[in-house]
């Protein structure tokens, strides 16, 4: 037989250089996020002091305070307000790099620490849900997928209704008939696991829909790909298949997903918060929005888009891991 | 949400959910539901009285709080106002307010997508980097700072709603003029000799844009589900008026006594949005279907 | 021929759900031990199916009848029965057609084929790795152990081709069922794969070989059956059959295979030969004669020292091509040929002008044409047409035939000829029915869109029409049918090809002159007959050795 001459495709060993190029593409990630958060942090000073109104009047708690002009000036000073806009937006971006965010306006306390302590709670809450929704999506999927129609049609019924239910909503029904009506579980969020119950479950039902109905399609398409025909040719069993094959391609989307499911979790988390009075950056941006609290809400936007851009990252990296094409294709 | 279900099924490899087989689109039992929920909806916004005889906002202290029965069929309020009424009556401002902010969110994304689709390097980066911003904020967060910024109201919500939505339209319709654009008849088109403009006008954006009418309607449902949230929130309609967002907010209150409160108005949201999100559905396949087969 | 076979299908027939015909039609055929058995016939004449029906992995909604299947005298188990596990992989082999996918793209190759070894051996894991490694070097995979590790998107085409061997024969199955096996390979490529089945099967193994080409049977083959319609219509021994084939689908599939047809001998076809209807005035057959007087003056395209880099994403270049010069005379057809990656597509995209060279010049019919602008190009662009490999995806998937022929048409006429100037004409001229025009091109069949494609091309009436693997995706005897086509259109309006294509055999069909393209650089150049009867490049020459042949 004659030596086989068949190049080596370019992507196949993991050599310095394709490393060098995965820290490259990081940087290059790491670098748009930095961009992001500036920008985010730019348009929210500017379009706060293009709209009507005087922040002073926040300050003191509304327009109808009847403040003296010695307390409005001595205000201004305090928080630079009497500067020109110039300089107060490089003051603001010069303790932004440094996460100081300043003192809230209602609250009168430095908003970094306070929102640091809400975000830890959200982040419990959030990735809990991510958890649950995944693997409750994959088990869905598994357990519905080459069983006939009937089972086919009541999990997809399943994800559809589940895909359009409002959180608020869900909470309320949970509420009504998880603590109302049978009393297993507490009707606001109290500290330890049994707290954490419902709002979980209120959040990760919803997202359960989503992701059940993206990874069955995967799960559909990947049972007609020629790699099951080979594995059945080779004497693989049914399970075999669906556990060594089939699986993987359909958590596949799950992994590449699980970026945006977090960031409708943050989202969702602003309701189910408020709903179950549990402390987070959710509950604490909407009291701040309400009362126009303006270094609050800067500060949970910039905290949340953060965060969000970490999972993101993290995402694209463990997806890149799992699945070689991706990068492939990125490098197009 | 809504985003990222119809990114996936705008792709051309995608199999399309909401129709199976060869069978027409209005064969399928789900399609056929969800046509009647609409249709419902539709004449609860646009002739509410020819589904209820009552006035949705008139108060009867005597009968509050009563469970469904006969007489109200989804009960009565804290002010005894018949919630079947109020819901039927709450049609109108939620469609319309769903339909508003996917309009406003599509037309944020148009230009988006078009600059980064079809403009020039320059353009296509301004744009990716506007959306990569408008991203970094998901859903109610970039809504919340917007009212944080605009104030609160329904004007403002609506808007708010649209423009929470934009970024995930823009960057689908930036990907489908991309991959028109790069389509191998449009470069057949090119090697006949016609000119680029009469290229673009009549081959890609006629099919790139095609989706647009199948996202807004995937979008609609999605839109009234945030809508009604902010209501629920108390950031969009004030809660006397008769709007599903704001019949659960003041319903709340009573959740341990009068749970009709809660579960009608919420099931009119979920009707709603699925049936959208199938119709929707069925719309894209039946696009596809067409286009490719 | 020994008394009991290995494998005896006996009335094998599978009816699908919704179809009135069968798929396969009541088959029966024996295959001896270290016997290889071909099963040839065009797309659609059931012969994968059969091969599924063997492994009782028939499609979902098939219905599968037969009065005996056994194995080395052993009736085979019922669909669906968990019996077949034991006999899929252990004892009858499936090798599919290459494709990215036919391998798990997310697990290791290695994984794959330990798969099989798990199943179906009690070797302990360590066992197994080695054994794993063994096959892959017996294969032909050099580096085994690396290899062993990366997922099926790392390999190339023809190690993917291996590793798929590999899988098929590691628990040493008496049977072997090869789909397809080289389809989508290179030619040389190829031929090393072949080589390798061959070399399988003297080591006693049977082997069943699904394919729709011919040349490729009568290198491997001992028998042959030939299907049509889900029927075996003829069988017999290799070199027999071929040399006299008894029946009109194996006729078919033989006088349309170009391999030794040469040029200007259109392809026979037995049965149903098609009348094309070529306005052909006296004008211009004149005009034809004239320019043939005329074609060693001034070339109808030309490529003079053309160059053009690609930079990579890990910031190295590759160099597409490497001052590439190529001279298409009037009238005359020139055939460019290479394998996959050897610059074909850039420069058929640097003489559309889709793409501009680095360096180098292109002339179109004298003028210059490779410096031009968009703009400036527009108006020579109608003397130039294209028709692509893939026909269906050159056309607006919203338009009607006849809205792309108007729309064709709409685009600015060459000076030259106005004969075909409505979409019925267009649709005459390529031997199509007038009815077409209302259907889209989905609804067409592979054939029929070639024609559409081909219709649309003449429409600004162009005196040069470049060919990009036109008949690549088509089946034998349709493949002829277009190639005809091509043939008579040259004659009746005075045609100028660029014909690119990997298939050797197509290429010497069409062409007058033909150069051969390796790695960017065109390493021989000269008349058709000239290349392929006395070769002088290395490269040439290796292309030549592997090129199968049925006859001679």
């Amino acid at each position: 037989m004659t030596v086989s001459t068949d190049a080596p495709t370019a992507a196949s060993v993991s050599t310095p250089a394709t490393r060098l190029r995965s820290l490259g593409w990081i940087a290059r990630r790491v670098g748009g996020g930095v961009f992001v958060l500036w920008a985010v942090a730019t348009v929210i000073f500017f379009a706060l002091r293009l709209i009507p109104g005087d922040p002073v009047d926040a300050i003191l708690g509304g327009p109808g305070s009847q403040a003296s002009a010695e307390a409005v000036a001595q205000i201004r000073t305090d928080y630079g307000l009497d500067q020109p806009l110039i300089v107060q937006y490089f003051l603001a971006m010069g303790k932004l790099a440094v996460a100081d965010f300043g003192t809230s306006y209602a609250l009168k306390v430095a908003v970094a620490p306070y929102v640091l302590t809400q975000l830890w709670s959200t982040l419990v809450l959030t990735l809990a849900s991510l958890v649950v929704a995944w693997f409750g999506a994959l088990a869905l999927t598994l357990a519905t997928s080459g069983r006939g129609r009937v089972a086919r049609a009541l999990g997809s019924g399943f994800e559809l209704l589940a895909a359009a239910v409002p959180h608020f909503w869900l909470a309320s029904l949970l509420i009504i008939l998880l603590s109302n009506t049978l009393h297993w579980l507490p009707p606001i969020s109290v500290p330890g696991p049994l707290g954490l119950v419902l709002p979980v479950l209120t959040l990760a039902l919803p997202l359960t829909g989503f992701l059940g109905q993206v990874m069955r399609e995967s799960l559909t398409n990947a049972y007609e790909q020629p790699f099951v025909l080979s594995a059945r040719a080779r004497g693989e069993s049914e399970w075999g298949v669906r556990l060594r094959h089939v699986l993987r391609h359909a958590a596949l989307p799950g992994i590449s997903l699980s970026g945006w499911a977090f960031g409708s979790l943050l989202s969702g988390a602003v309701v189910v918060e408020t709903i179950f009075a549990r402390p987070g950056l959710g509950r604490t941006l909407l009291s701040a929005v309400t009362i126009r609290d303006i270094p609050v809400v800067t500060a949970v936007a910039l905290l949340s888009a953060l965060t969000f851009i970490i999972v993101t990252i993290a995402t694209d990296v463990v997806d890149r891991i799992v699945d070689p094409r991706v990068t492939e294709v990125a490098a197009r | 949400m809504t985003e990222i279900l119809a990114g996936r099924l705008s792709q051309p490899s995608g199999r399309a959910l909401g129709i199976r087989g060869r069978g027409g689109w209005l064969r399928n039992t789900d399609v056929i539901i969800a046509l009647a929920v609409l249709a419902l909806i539709l004449t609860a916004a646009l002739a509410p009285q020819l589904i209820t005889t009552a006035d949705p906002d008139a108060v009867a202290p005597a009968e509050a709080f009563q469970a469904p029965s006969a007489a109200h069929f989804f009960g009565t309020d804290e002010s005894g106002r018949d919630v079947y009424t109020r819901v039927v009556f709450g049609a109108g401002n939620s469609l319309l307010i769903g339909i508003a902010a996917t309009a406003v969110g599509l037309g944020l994304a148009l230009i988006l997508g078009l600059l980064g689709g079809l403009g020039s390097r320059l353009g296509d980066f301004v744009s990716t980097r506007i959306v990569e911003v408008m991203f970094a904020l998901p859903g109610l967060l970039l809504a919340l700072v917007f009212i944080a910024i605009a104030g609160p109201g329904v004007v403002t919500s609506t808007v708010a709603v649209g423009l929470s939505t934009a970024p995930g339209y823009a960057r689908i319709i930036r990907s489908q003029l991309r991959s028109v654009r790069n389509a191998s008849y449009v470069e057949a088109a090119t090697v006949l000799g016609h000119s680029r403009a009469r290229i673009v006008w009549q081959h890609i954006l006629p099919g790139a844009l095609s989706p647009i009418f199948v996202l807004g309607t995937l979008g609609v449902g999605q839109a009234i589900v945030w809508a009604s949230s902010l209501g629920f929130l108390g950031l969009g309609v004030a809660p006397p008026a008769a709007e599903w967002g704001a019949m659960l907010s003041s319903g709340r209150t009573y959740i341990d006594v009068a749970w009709w409160l809660t579960v009608f108005p919420g099931l009119a949201i979920v009707a709603t949005a699925a049936s959208f999100t199938v119709l929707g559905r069925a719309l894209n396949a039946r696009t596809r279907q067409e286009a490719r087969g | 021929m020994t008394a009991t076979p290995l494998l005896r299908v006996s009335n094998l027939s599978v009816h699908f759900d919704r179809s009135a015909r069968p798929a396969v039609d009541d088959v029966s055929f024996d295959v001896a031990a270290g016997e290889c058995l071909a099963i040839v016939g065009e797309s659609g004449s059931g012969k994968s199916v059969t091969a599924r029906s063997l492994l009782g992995l028939a499609p979902a909604r098939a219905h599968v009848s037969f009065s005996e299947l056994s194995l080395a005298g052993e009736s085979l188990p019922a669909p669906g029965a968990r019996r077949w596990r034991t006999i899929r992989g252990a004892s009858i082999g499936l090798v599919l057609q290459d494709a990215l996918v036919s391998l798990d793209p997310l697990r290791p190759v290695g994984r794959e084929i330990d798969d099989v070894l798990r199943l179906h051996t009690t070797l302990s894991q360590r066992e197994r790795q080695a054994r794993v490694l063994e096959l892959l070097d017996a294969v032909g995979i050099p580096d085994p152990a690396l290899r062993a590790r990366q997922r099926s998107g790392e390999l190339s085409g023809g190690l993917r081709q291996r590793a798929l061997i590999a899988a098929g024969i590691a628990a040493g199955p008496a049977l072997i069922i090869a789909d397809e096996p080289t389809t989508a390979l290179d030619v040389t490529v190829q031929a090393r794969v072949l080589d390798l089945l061959s070399s399988l099967r003297n080591n006693g193994t049977a082997m069943i070989l699904i394919t729709h080409d011919l040349a490729v049977v009568s290198r491997v083959a001992d028998r042959v059956a030939v299907m049509s319609e889900g029927r075996i219509v003829e069988t017999g021994e290799t070199k027999g059959l071929l040399r006299a084939p008894a029946t009109v689908p194996t006729q078919q599939l033989l006088a349309a295979i170009p391999v030794d047809v040469t040029r200007g001998i259109p392809l026979t076809l037995p049965s149903d030969a098609e009348a094309v209807t070529v306005p052909d005035t006296s004008a211009s057959a004149g005009a034809a004669a004239t320019a043939t007087a005329a074609a060693s003056s001034l070339p109808a395209l030309e490529l003079r020292g053309v160059s053009r880099r690609y930079p990579t994403p890990h910031g190295a270049a590759i160099q597409a091509l490497d001052n590439v010069s190529l001279t298409l005379a009037s009238g005359t057809t020139l055939g460019l040929v290479g394998q996959s990656g050897s610059g074909k597509t850039t420069i058929a995209r640097i003489a559309l002008g889709l793409e501009t060279a680095d360096s180098g010049e292109v002339l179109l019919a004298g003028h210059e044409w490779g410096s031009l602008n968009a703009r400036e190009r527009r108006p020579l662009r109608p003397t130039l047409g294209a028709i692509y490999q893939d026909a269906l995806s050159s056309f607006d998937p919203r338009l009607s035939v006849e809205r792309i022929l108007t729309d064709a048409l709409s685009a600015g006429a060459s000076a030259n000829h106005q004969s075909l100037t409505t979409p019925d004409e267009l649709l005459d001229a390529v031997g199509l029915p007038r009815a077409v025009k209302n259907r889209r091109p989905l609804l067409l069949s592979g054939g029929q869109r070639q024609r559409v494609a081909i219709a649309r091309a003449l429409a600004p009436g162009p005196q040069t029409i470049l060919c990009d693997e036109p008949v690549s995706s088509l089946d034998v005897s349709t493949q002829a049918r277009v190639l005809n086509l091509l043939d008579e259109l040259q004659r009746h309006l005075h045609l100028s090809y660029l014909f690119i294509s990997h298939d050797l055999g197509v290429i010497r069909h069409m062409s007058d002159r033909v150069a051969v393209i390796n790695e960017g650089r065109i390493v021989e150049t000269g008349p058709t007959d000239e290349i392929f009867i006395a070769p002088q490049h290395p490269y040439t020459r290796s292309l030549i050795a592997a090129l199968p042949r049925v006859r001679g």
